[in-house]
C-alpha cells in the first residue's frame, strides 16, 4: 500500500532542465487541466543555496480568469497563504518565491510550495461569481431577444404576493397566458427553489403558473434531482451547447407555439 | 454566419499589424484580457499581432520567457472594447508538451474578458499523448513566427 501511494505521488513528477534552473511539474492540476509547476533556481553567487519560484504567471493568470485581488479580504487571504509557506510575492516580476535555502532543504520545501500554488489556484472558485453572472447575462439577453414585445419580462421580482418566498430570475407575462417563472440554475439550490415555487403555486396558493429551471450545463445537477425536477416543473431545458433550442422551449411555454411561429 | 475558432484560424487575414516587443505588464489598451493590465513580470517579453478575419478584429498576444522556457500565443476577438479569448496555444516545461486551451463554441457564446472558464477545453487532454514535445523557440523572432503559424497568419517579409 505504501509503495502504491508513493508511486501515485511520484510517477507524474516531471523534472526538466531549463536555462533558469530546474522546472518541476507535479501530479496536481488546476481546474484548466494544467499541472501545478515551479522552478528550482540556484543562487549564482553563493554555492549550496537555491530558491523555489513559480513561472510568474500564477497571479496574472488568476486575475485574467476573473479573480479580483483588489479587495481587502482577498489581499489578506493571499498574504496569509504566502506567510504560511514562508514565500513572498515580488510584484515587479509577478513571481512568488521562497528565500534562498540550503539545497538539501529544497525537496521538503518543494512539497510546501506545490501546496501553496494549489491553494492559490482555489482562488479561481471566487471568480465563479463572475462566470455565473456571464451565464445569467447571456441567458437573459437571449430570452429577451426571443420574446421581443410579445410579453412583459420582470427581473428579480416575486411572482405575486402569495408566492413571495422565492424569487425567480425572470417572470414572463404574456397576454391571456399563465405567467412563466424562470430560474437560471447552475446548482441544485436554484432547481430546488424552482420545484418549491411550482409546488407552492399548485397546492398552496393555487395560482396558474409555469415554472422552468434553465440549467447552464448538462452536469449542473445530479441525475436524481434532474428526475425530480423533470417530473414536477413545466420544463428543464439545458442551455450550453444548445442555447437556441433551450430558449425556444421557454418561448413556447411563455407565448405558445403560435407565438413562436409568428 | 456562425464564427468559431477553427474558422478564424482557417480564414484569410487582412490588416495584419505586428507590434513591437515589450517587457512587463500588458496594458489593457493593447490586450484587454484582464480588469486592469495583464500583470506579467519584467522577465516576460510580449508583443501583440492584430488582424481582421471574417470581419472580426482579432489580436494575438505572444508571451515568451526563454529562461523559463515558456511560450503562450493567446488569440482573442475584440468587440465593444472587450476581448473574447478563443485560444491559448502554449508550452511550459511542467507539461508533457505543447497544448492549447480553446473555446470551440460559437464566438458569440464565449464570455467577454475571461482568460479561462468552464467553456474552455484543454487540447489534448492532460492525460493524453502530446505529439509535439520540444520547445524549439530560441528567440523573439522564432516566437513570433510560431504564433503566425499557430493561427494561420501569413505576413510579408517586412513584417517579420
Amino acid at each position: 500500500m505504501k509503495d502504491q501511494i508513493c508511486r501515485a505521488f511520484c510517477d507524474e513528477i516531471r523534472v526538466r532542465e531549463v536555462p533558469a534552473g530546474l522546472a518541476i511539474g507535479t501530479a496536481f492540476r488546476r481546474s484548466d487541466g494544467d499541472a501545478i509547476g515551479f522552478y528550482v533556481i540556484k543562487n549564482p553567487v553563493e554555492s549550496g543555496l537555491a530558491h523555489i519560484e513559480d513561472d510568474g504567471t500564477t497571479i496574472p493568470y488568476l486575475e485574467a480568469a476573473g479573480v479580483d485581488f483588489d479587495t481587502q479580504t482577498r489581499q489578506k487571504a493571499f498574504a496569509t497563504i504566502l506567510d504560511e509557506y514562508g514565500a513572498q510575492y515580488d510584484a515587479d516580476e509577478a513571481v512568488i518565491r521562497t528565500p534562498d535555502i540550503p539545497e538539501h532543504e529544497i525537496a521538503r520545501t518543494a512539497i510546501g510550495f506545490a501546496a501553496l500554488l494549489l491553494r492559490l489556484s482555489d482562488f479561481l472558485l471566487l471568480s465563479q461569481e463572475h462566470v455565473e453572472s456571464a451565464f445569467k447575462d447571456d441567458a437573459k439577453k437571449r430570452i429577451r431577444e426571443a420574446i421581443g414585445n410579445r410579453a412583459r419580462i420582470d427581473e428579480d421580482t416575486v411572482v405575486n404576493d402569495h408566492l413571495n418566498e422565492v424569487k425567480p430570475d425572470l417572470v414572463i407575462r404574456a397576454p391571456n397566458r399563465d405567467p412563466v417563472a424562470i430560474f437560471l440554475a447552475q446548482s441544485a439550490q436554484r432547481v430546488n427553489d424552482a420545484i418549491f415555487l411550482q409546488m407552492a403555486a399548485l397546492y398552496e396558493s393555487r395560482d396558474a403558473l409555469s415554472v422552468i429551471a434553465l440549467l447552464e450545463g448538462d452536469s449542473s445537477i445530479t441525475s436524481k434531482l434532474r428526475q425530480r425536477a423533470s417530473n414536477r416543473l413545466s420544463a428543464l431545458p439545458v442551455f450550453r451547447h444548445d442555447e437556441g433550442q433551450a430558449v425556444q422551449r421557454i418561448v413556447r411555454e411563455a407565448v405558445g407555439a403560435v407565438g413562436v411561429l409568428q | 454566419m456562425t464564427i468559431r475558432l477553427r474558422r478564424i484560424v482557417q480564414a484569410p487575414k487582412s490588416d495584419i499589424k505586428v507590434g513591437a516587443w515589450h517587457s512587463g505588464k500588458v496594458p489593457k489598451a493593447d490586450f484587454p484580457i484582464a480588469k486592469q493590465a495583464y500583470g506579467l513580470g519584467n522577465s516576460y517579453r510580449w508583443c501583440v499581432i492584430s488582424f481582421m478575419a471574417l470581419g472580426v478584429e482579432c489580436k494575438v498576444l505572444v508571451v515568451f520567457n526563454f529562461a523559463k522556457q515558456k511560450f503562450e500565443a493567446i488569440l482573442g476577438a475584440v468587440g465593444a472594447g472587450a476581448l473574447r479569448v478563443l485560444c491559448s496555444y502554449e508550452y511550459h516545461p511542467s507539461e508533457p508538451g505543447w497544448h492549447c486551451h480553446a473555446a470551440c463554441d460559437n464566438l458569440a457564446k464565449v464570455p467577454n474578458g475571461y482568460m479561462r472558464g468552464p467553456w474552455v477545453k484543454r487540447i489534448p487532454h492532460a492525460k493524453r499523448t502530446h505529439t509535439r514535445q520540444d520547445f524549439q523557440i530560441k528567440d523573439e523572432l522564432s516566437a513570433r513566427r510560431f504564433a503566425f503559424k499557430c493561427y494561420g497568419i501569413e505576413v510579408e517579409g517586412s513584417l517579420l
